[in-house]
């Protein structure tokens, strides 16, 4: 699948095959799965939650190369959630488990996924107590799982930034996301060395099957997205500032070092 | 100039090197051991009995830039107060409750800090030019600072600094335009006229700056552009200004003396262009591929008319540094062929290359009839053997000697190029002079 607009960008790339898959479900998703990302010590959590993204829906291409289940679009509707933890927030509750939330060792450097395909999945989502569970809820409520996926996405990123997606790109068997890193206001306070983790419920307008889903990239850029925009934030209540046409990424993390900072 | 400390210690080297030398660049990684080139019949260097080369973070200037200028104290003084002005209207310290955010916090007060550096640094500088040009970075980092905290004490808007930049790149390019080439000594006015244009053309060239999403920031990066392009006009008009004032009653232009001169000199580079070698075809490429090949890239990509450069001034400079490298190449290839130049093979015969390095940059300043002239054609060759010393203080524990290869060739492009400086600008003083 190609990211439009990724050069100068950190692909990070995840794939796993589907006996993989079956065999060990949650750890396979929470090792395999992993991008990047740094492990940073956070103590306590502090739940905001936020909505964010668009109003269009994108109806699946069906005359697309990669298949018909396959499409892209640069505003999914989204659910954005922001806190100060160390573990994924959000889990499959997985039977037999004490709650089924990955611990911190099995976040496996933070870039984590899952996939909501049914609504019967929808039922097994769970969410960390700081949470907005009700948020979540109704997200995935108004999801139509015959014909809509919910992708959920999550990742570490520093305090002082946050991330925007750009563009979600799917077929019937990989989903890629192409982020933007943006600088909060300068009246936000925040730690320079503390990070949070965003987690994101992105409603994709294809019914993939979890099953078949075995490819996960991942891009974080800086400047600005690869599609046109015309909002840009101001700080401190200042008049948005002119439309960003031209800024490319700059800063690229390494698979190594971090996937944002 | 030579800082060779052989005769520290061998504790206190063992000391240094053990605990300090961290693996460093790629090149040097894992030449630490024998055992994989145990077959090999080379013999071996321990990087324990290496020059001891101070180990430090970056490369100094060995032969630092200089202008033949006075610049008044007065304007050191000015200088320096624009830059404590400009730090001044930044409340210390600068804490959350000032900008909560603590990442753009930590970026102005970094740059706070960085501006103080390069005051200190100036103060120390060898060379008054050296300290204005750290004064260019003092003055640029302490306006980042100031203009990003203007956002928060009076809504400072990037438009404004925008505004006031596109004026000081007019007002530089009106500078160009109007500049008169006074001068009474062709060479002495060549190098003096060749540092104005290259700051005139520094503020023009100024680009905008990278954007930044945090409105704070970008109009900091504005902040930084402005001063920087202000300082250069400045320095500018202060050289010029205290040149003139040197120069006898009567002195008229030379112009057409720098423009002329110019022409005649890069009409000689365009004819020793074609004996430049060609990338050499050896395999395996030894210390002498790798000398060769280093100052042939370097010739490559140097000017080859007069219009390349800053204005007629820099074109006699640039003329003359382009022929210095070719001198250079001719005498590297006669000390190969002649077998001069061959790897040392022992650390005493690296010690050997290094002082003979320095002994050339000293004697080409010391003894060239055209001093100043030729420490511009000599100031990259200092560099380069910084860099080699740099790489120098990285070598760790025991290794074929070829392992040196590259460090001894910059070692001996910098002899090379430092042993025929002096000739060569004795030769373009003479095309000054005689046009």
């Amino acid at each position: 699948m190609t990211l439009p607009g990724d050069r100068g960008r950190v692909i990070f790339h995840a794939g796993r095959s589907n006996s993989e898959r079956t065999m060990v479900p949650l750890t396979r998703r929470t090792l395999l799965s992993s991008v990047a990302g740094v492990s940073a010590a956070l103590a306590g959590c502090s739940g905001i939650g936020e909505s964010d993204g668009g109003s269009t829906r994108t109806a699946p291409r069906d005359d697309s190369p990669d298949g018909p289940m396959s499409g892209s679009t640069t505003e999914p509707e989204t659910l954005l959630l922001r806190m100060a933890t160390d573990r994924p927030p959000i889990w499959l509750a997985e039977p037999g488990e004490d709650d089924g939330r990955p611990t911190v060792r099995q976040r496996n450097r933070w870039r984590n996924h899952v996939i909501v395909d049914e609504a019967s999945r929808a039922d097994l989502v769970t969410v960390a107590e700081s949470a907005d569970r009700e948020a979540v809820d109704a997200f995935l409520a108004a999801t139509e799982f015959d014909d809509e996926t919910v992708y959920i996405e999550m990742g570490e990123v520093r305090e002082c930034f946050r991330l925007e997606l750009c563009h979600v790109g799917w077929s019937a068997s990989e989903i890629s996301t192409d982020y933007t890193r943006k600088t909060r206001p300068y009246t936000d306070h925040c730690e320079v060395d503390e990070s949070v983790i965003e987690a994101r419920l992105i409603r994709i307008p294809s019914p993939l099957d979890d099953n078949e889903v075995n490819g996960f990239s991942s891009s974080i850029g800086t400047g600005a997205c690869d599609r046109h925009r015309t909002t840009v934030e101001g700080e401190g209540g200042a008049s948005p500032t002119t439309p960003r046409e031209n800024s490319t990424p700059t800063e690229t993390p390494t698979a190594d070092s971090g996937g944002e900072q | 100039m030579d800082d060779d400390r052989s005769a520290a210690s061998a504790g206190s080297r063992l000391t240094r090197r053990g605990l300090l030398a961290v693996a460093g660049a790629s090149a040097m990684a894992g030449c630490s051991s024998l055992t994989e080139f145990g077959e090999s019949s080379e013999p071996t260097i321990r990087a324990y009995d290496l020059p001891d080369v101070d180990r430090r973070e970056h490369p100094e200037p060995v032969v630092p830039e200089s202008v033949p200028v006075d610049v008044a104290p007065a304007y050191f003084d000015a200088t320096r107060d624009r830059v404590t002005t400009l730090l001044a209207e930044i409340p210390t310290p600068l804490g959350p409750e000032a900008i909560p955010n603590g990442y753009i916090r930590e970026r102005l007060v970094d740059a706070a800090s960085d501006a103080a550096d390069r005051l200190s640094e100036a103060q120390g500088a060898p060379t008054q030019f050296a300290a204005l040009t750290a004064l260019q970075r003092a003055r640029a980092e302490a306006r980042y600072a100031a203009a990003g905290w203007a956002v928060v004490a009076e809504d400072r808007s990037a438009e404004t600094l925008a505004e006031a930049h596109q004026q000081v790149v007019a007002d530089a390019q009106s500078a160009r335009t109007d500049h008169e080439y006074v001068g009474s000594d062709p060479v002495r006015a060549a190098l003096v006229h060749h540092r104005i244009e290259n700051l005139l053309g520094r503020a023009i060239d100024s680009d905008e700056p990278r954007r930044e999403d945090s409105r704070l920031l970008h109009v900091a990066e504005w902040g930084d552009t402005v001063e920087s392009a202000r300082a250069y006009r400045d320095d500018a008009d202060h050289l010029d200004e205290q040149f003139r004032a040197s120069l006898p009653a009567d002195a008229g232009t030379v112009e057409a003396t720098l423009s002329g001169a110019a022409e005649t000199l890069f009409a000689d580079v365009q004819s020793q262009q074609s004996d430049v070698p060609p990338e050499p075809t050896a395999e395996d490429w030894g210390l002498h591929e790798l000398a060769i090949d280093e100052l042939r890239e370097r010739v490559k990509i140097g000017p080859v008319q007069a219009a390349d450069a800053d204005g007629p001034a820099s074109g006699v400079v640039e003329a003359n540094r382009q022929l210095t490298r070719f001198a250079a190449l001719d005498r590297l290839q006669e000390r190969i062929d002649s077998g001069e130049l061959s790897r040392p093979e022992s650390a005493a015969a690296v010690r050997e290359v290094r002082s003979a390095a320095y002994d050339a940059l000293e004697t080409a300043l010391a003894e060239s009839d055209a001093p100043e002239l030729t420490r511009t054609a000599i100031t990259n060759a200092g560099w380069r053997v910084a860099h080699a010393d740099w790489e120098l203080a990285r070598y760790e524990g025991e290794f074929p000697v070829s392992r040196l290869d590259r460090t001894i060739a910059e070692y001996a492009v910098g002899t090379a190029v430092a042993r025929v400086a002096p000739g060569v600008a004795e030769s373009t003083a003479e095309t000054l002079e005689r046009t």
